[in-house]
């Protein structure tokens, strides 16, 4: 694989020493498979029987309770449509449980439904789960995964995350897990490579800095709201959330903790109390979470 | 026809005595489990499809009705429940009309029975690729 040098001068710069694990870890290692338990549907002990019958090996995913690594990619057979599972990165397991159950939650960017799906049982079906998307092409696969899953308490709009704060809803749970350059998903695609550069990075900043303001002026006062990407840069990540405690002086950063897996520190001095997931740490994809609260 | 006389029918038909924690709705042909708040906000899909005007039910539905459904339930080999969820009939049943379909006692579903055999109504998206 050629890694473009812009992309290498910039990691390496970044990360400094923990580049070459990082990107050593990328080139080497296949995506392990995880899936989470949808406890809406099933149990853990019940889907740990199904795989066994399949002679699927698995273990548990530390920091996530419904989590379970499995030895197999094929993992489209009958109980997956049913919905007893969702087939889904170990990391994306941190985001719904760093936001946790609400009554009004919203998901900004909810497709292709891990998230949601993950909120939506969290939530035990109850309250409202706004799902979001806004990129029309994404939304069936959002409807696939709510119903495959049996999601009975979500709502799908189609409507402009920059433009939330304008709808007239107040929620007390935000997650915008943001569009980016997406370079967690290397494993997956090698695609992202070719179009990768710092001016497609600083354009998808500037979208994410408008998205999180609007989240955040649609929060409830006393509301969490979880910016999540799964990307490594600092002008997605840090930057952004630099960017909402300036213009919003009610926002107030809160350290993203959650036990059983390895998280790193933000990478800027007004943004230490975000995390980051290296592939290295965990075996598991590159995420960036940040957790703010608004007001008191 | 309204949302509760759908009900009735649907556990009348399957033998079931579901009971729906949150509001039916029915759109078209189809009928929807919302458990959520309400919103202002123009929706583009609301909840959860569980049946049909014509008594079918989906997957999400099969499940709900099935923890209690007596009549018009089949059960079928877990070998016969692989096939159908790779989008086959299965041949060897009598009877007409829509059933819905168990595997150990799990819901899997619904189908028609028609000529001796459950013609396989579940949604393509919904076959497994395996």
């Amino acid at each position: 694989m050629i890694i473009p040098q812009e992309f290498e001068n910039y990691h390496h710069r970044l990360l400094g020493d923990d580049y070459a694990a990082f990107i050593k870890y990328f080139l080497k290692h296949q995506e392990r498979s995880s899936i989470r338990v949808n406890t809406l549907k099933s149990s853990v002990r019940e889907v740990k029987r199904v795989l066994a019958e399949r002679n699927i090996e698995y273990g548990p995913v530390t920091w996530c309770p419904e989590g379970l690594w499995v030895d197999s990619q094929d993992l489209d057979f009958m109980e997956h449509e049913l919905g007893l599972f969702y087939i889904q990165n170990a990391s994306s397991m941190v985001v719904p449980q760093i936001l946790g159950a609400g009554e009004w939650v919203l998901d900004m960017c909810a497709a292709p439904g891990g998230k949601t799906t993950h909120l939506a049982q969290l939530m035990g079906n109850k309250g409202l789960l706004l799902a979001n998307e806004d990129n029309h092409s994404r939304i069936k696969g959002l409807v696939y995964n709510i119903q495959r899953c049996g999601v009975s308490n979500a709502v799908v709009t189609k409507l402009d995350g920059c433009r939330f704060n304008q709808y007239g809803e107040r929620f007390d749970r935000i997650l915008i897990d943001a569009p980016c350059s997406s370079v967690g998903t290397l494993r997956q695609s090698r695609e992202v490579l070719g179009k990768w550069s710092l001016g497609w990075v600083r354009k998808l900043a500037l979208l994410q800095k408008k998205m999180i303001l609007a989240g955040f002026d649609s929060l409830m006062d006393g509301g969490c709201l979880v910016y999540s990407t799964c990307t490594t840069t600092v002008e997605e990540n840090e930057q952004v959330i630099e960017h909402l405690l300036k213009e919003r002086p009610d926002a107030r950063l809160v350290k993203v903790e959650l036990p059983g897996i390895k998280l790193r520190r933000g990478l800027t001095e007004g943004a230490r109390d975000c995390a980051r997931i290296y592939p290295q740490d965990n075996d598991s994809d590159p995420h960036y979470i940040a957790k703010v609260i608004k007001g008191g | 026809m309204d949302e509760q006389e759908l009900l009735g029918r649907l556990n009348e038909y399957y033998g079931s005595e579901y009971k729906p924690d949150g509001n039916l709705t029915i759109r078209g042909e189809k009928l929807f489990l919302y458990t959520g708040g309400a919103t202002k906000l123009h929706a583009l899909w609301r909840g959860l499809h569980i049946a049909n005007t014509d008594l079918s039910l989906t997957i999400e539905g099969a499940q709900l009705f099935g923890k209690t459904a007596k009549k018009n339930t089949v059960i079928v080999s877990k070998e016969q429940a692989e096939k159908y969820y790779c989008g086959e009939d299965l041949s060897g049943f009598v009877g007409s009309g829509f059933v819905l379909i168990k595997t150990r006692q799990r819901p899997i579903g619904c189908g028609r029975i028609e000529d001796g055999r459950i013609v396989n109504i579940l949604p393509g998206s919904r076959t497994s690729g395996l």
